[in-house]
This record gives C-alpha cells, structure tokens and sequence, in this order.
C-alpha cells in the first residue's frame, strides 16, 4: 500500500474527508477486498478506554473543613475568650492599681486635717493676746526643733529673739556641749546591736519630741522657763534611751555622772553672764 | 467586613465545589492516562495526586469549563518530567525495530497494549488524548503545546506503527 491509501483510510476512519470522499471510498471498498482488510488492520489502532477505578476520589475530595463548616462558633468562642481574658486582665489591674490611690487619698486627707486642726488651734490660741502669741511661736520653735540639739544655735536669731533671756541660750549651749561627749563617750562602749537599738533610740526620740509638740501646741502660753524643763526632760528621755545600749557597768558610771550634773546644772542665769551681754 | 466574615465566602466555595466535580469526574481517567504514559500504576497515582495538587493550589486562577484539558496537559508534563529523569526509552515508530516477542497464544488487545507501549510518549499521548478521551486535534494541540498539522502528523505515524506491528504477529499466527 502506497502512502496515499494509507492516508486516505487514515483520514476515513478519523472523519477528516469530505462527504464526496467518503461516499467515493465506502464505493471503492465494497469492490476491493485487500483494501477492506487493509482498513480492518487501520481499525485495530483504535484503542478503548479501560473503566479502571484507581480509588483516587477519597484521597482527593477536599471535605469542608470543621473552620468552614463552625466558622461563627469558631469566631464567636475566640471572640468571647478574648473578651474575658481582656476584661479579667483590666480588673487585675485595676485591682492593683486601688490600693496605692487609696493610700494616697489617705495620706493627703490625713495631712489636710492635721493641717486644719494645727491652724484651728494657733487660731484659738493666739487670739487672746497678741505678745503671748510672738513668744509662743519662738517657743514653739525651740520645741518643735531638734536641731538646736546637736548644732550651734545662730546668734541673729537669738538677737531678733527679744523676749527670750540670753541666759537659756547659754544653758543649752552647755548642754549641748555635755551631750556630745556623753555621745562621743557610748559610740565607744556601743555592743554589737548597735544599729537595731540606735534606730531604737531615734523612734523613742521622734516620739518625745512629737509628745513634745502636742504639748506645747496644748499649752497656750510657754515661759522661758517651761522650755527650759521640756528641754531637759526631752534630754533625761533621750539619755534614757541611749543608756539601754550601754552595758551595766557603764551604765553605772552614767548614773554617777548624771547626778553630778543636774545637782550642778543651774537653771537660774549666771549674772555675770548676762552683765556681760548688757555692756554688749 | 464583619458580614464577610460571618458569611462563608461564595467564591471559595464554588471552587471547592467545582474540585470536587473534577476530581470524580477526570480523575480515574488522568491516572489511566498516567498509568499508560509512565507504565507504573502507583506511580501515575502519585502524579495525578500531584496534578490535582496543582489544580488546588491555582484552583483561583484556572477556569474551571477547561479544567479537564488543564489536568491533561499537567498530567503529560509530569509524566514527561519523570520519564526524562528516569531516562526511560520509548521506542518511536522510527525506532521500532525489535523483533517480535509476543506468546503465540495473547490476545489482540494484550498486542495492542504492548504496540503502544512501544510508542514514544509524544505519539503515545495523543494516541491516548484522541482514542481515550475522544479529544480534537486542536484541544489536543492545546495541551501538548503543538499545531494540528502536528498531532495529525504524530497519529498517523503513531497509528501506522502500531498497524504494522499488530499486523506482523497476525501474518506469523495466520
């Protein structure tokens, strides 16, 4: 068979040729035989689909998934769980936050009422008679004050103080004088706990004086004289304190020194003294 | 925004939906096609596997009225792929020039499957697409990248190959 032939039975059995063509060939093949068999053999090429299952649906199907199918109740128990751990979180905060507001609330209306009340009080008492009031708040001054204690007191301050005599400020200068030895002296006999018992002593002293201030805001009226004694009881307490740190037989010698000391104190004004201070 | 999330998106699943189709309705026959291309079942498992993989991941980009052809087209490139990296021979119309080997006693259609086997995966392929799934040139162009001059070419000389090597055993036996 030439090509022609073949690619005319070809183009037969494809449906490539026209109806002319066709009708021309079916024509032709019922006339020659090997022809015939020539387009049998053209016709087993054909091959037939075989219906194979290879089980591939079950393994490619995509099922909507458990998100698409729920996706509100998804959302919706994100979102809620969101919500309360948010709104627990702001509580917890604000829970912390409280307290130290409060406190400061506290604080600042404590402060306020004491402020209040101290001014009431100055109110009432200074109202009476206008010199007392002068020399009260001097007075007031000495008391409330604890530096006089330890430092030198300021010689314009004790000019300006025309009501005070100039014989208490040289007493306490003395006094002052005895209280740093005595306090040069313990730092040298301090036991071990020092620093427990000296914030001891430094509470019992803030409290005298805080004693001492209610008192002196309570008294109306405060001479030279009551300062002078308010002055040495603050000294007798805080002495008292301090020799809680000072071992038996120092505390011994201290009684000694402390009796030659008040039977030597004198709380009059030296005269000489104050001739002194007059030809000033 | 809310109502979009609220509400399953249309779209996807209209996708979803014409996957699905296209997986029950081509998938057996891109694995037959497959299984005949790269002569391993499990392996044109696996390809199809692969090329319905694709079809997901551009399931937004494809349209889905061409889906079958897509399919095909994918399916060869695979196959051809690992044909090459196998570096499996198929002998060609011009190529065929072993003896023939077949029992005296098979049967056409086993003759049949062998001629075609003998076949390169070009001719094999549009044998397939044509006589399979019944494809035109012109679709049959489209997917394996050619003219239809080209594939008519290739099925005659596919078809002419496997009617001189069906015809040869039937001289032999007759």
């Amino acid at each position: 068979m030439n090509t022609k032939t073949e690619q005319l039975l070809f183009n037969y059995l494809e449906g490539n040729l026209d109806q002319h063509y066709r009708e021309e060939l079916e024509a032709q093949l019922q006339t020659d035989p090997a022809l015939k068999a020539e387009l049998n053999q053209w016709e087993k090429t054909y091959v037939t689909a075989e219906e194979i299952d290879f089980n591939l649906n079950e393994k490619l199907i995509i099922a909507p998934s458990f998100y698409r199918r729920y996706k509100i109740i998804v959302l919706s128990f994100f979102l809620i769980t969101s919500l309360s751990i948010g709104t627990y979180f702001i509580v917890a905060l604000q829970q912390i936050d409280t307290p130290k507001s409060s406190v400061e609330t506290i604080e600042t209306t404590v402060s306020k009422r004491i402020s209040t009340q101290e001014e009431v009080k100055l109110n009432t008492n200074s109202a009476p008679i206008e010199t007392i009031n002068t020399t009260n708040k001097q007075s007031h001054r000495h008391t409330l004050n604890t530096e006089p204690l330890i430092k030198k007191p300021d010689t314009n301050k004790h000019k300006a103080q025309t009501t005070l005599p100039n014989a208490v400020s040289h007493n306490t200068e003395i006094q002052q004088n005895k209280l740093n030895s005595l306090a040069e002296k313990k730092a040298q006999v301090i036991t071990p706990d020092t620093s427990r018992l000296q914030t001891n002593i430094l509470s019992e002293l803030t409290n005298v004086t805080t004693r001492k201030e209610l008192s002196t805001k309570e008294t109306s009226v405060t001479t030279p004289e009551t300062i002078q004694i308010s002055r040495i009881d603050s000294i007798d307490l805080m002495q008292q304190t301090e020799l809680k740190t000072i071992e038996p037989k120092t505390i011994k010698k201290e009684k000694k020194h402390r009796k030659d000391r008040f039977e030597n104190f004198d709380l009059k004004p030296d005269k000489n003294f104050i001739k002194t201070n007059d030809n000033f | 925004m809310i109502s979009s999330l609220f509400s399953p998106k249309k779209k996807d699943k209209a996708l979803l939906e014409a996957y699905n189709l296209a997986v029950s309705e081509h998938a057996n026959r891109v694995c037959a096609y497959a299984s005949k291309l790269v002569k391993d079942t499990n392996f044109a498992k696996d390809l199809t596997q692969d090329a319905y993989i694709k079809l997901w991941k551009h399931r937004k980009e494809i349209d889905f009225d061409k889906v079958k052809s897509w399919l095909f087209t994918t399916t060869y490139r695979l196959c051809i792929d690992h044909l090459r990296k196998k570096s499996i021979v198929v002998l060609g119309t011009e190529n065929n020039t072993e003896p023939w080997t077949t029992p005296e006693n098979c049967d056409v259609k086993e003759i049949i499957q062998d001629a075609m086997e003998r076949l390169n995966e070009v001719q094999k392929s549009i044998l397939l697409l044509r006589d399979y799934e019944g494809y035109d040139y012109k679709e049959i162009g489209n997917i394996m990248e050619l003219n239809e001059s080209q594939v008519k070419v290739y099925l005659f000389r596919a078809r002419k190959a496997m009617k001189t090597y069906i015809g040869t055993p039937e001289t032999i036996i007759g």
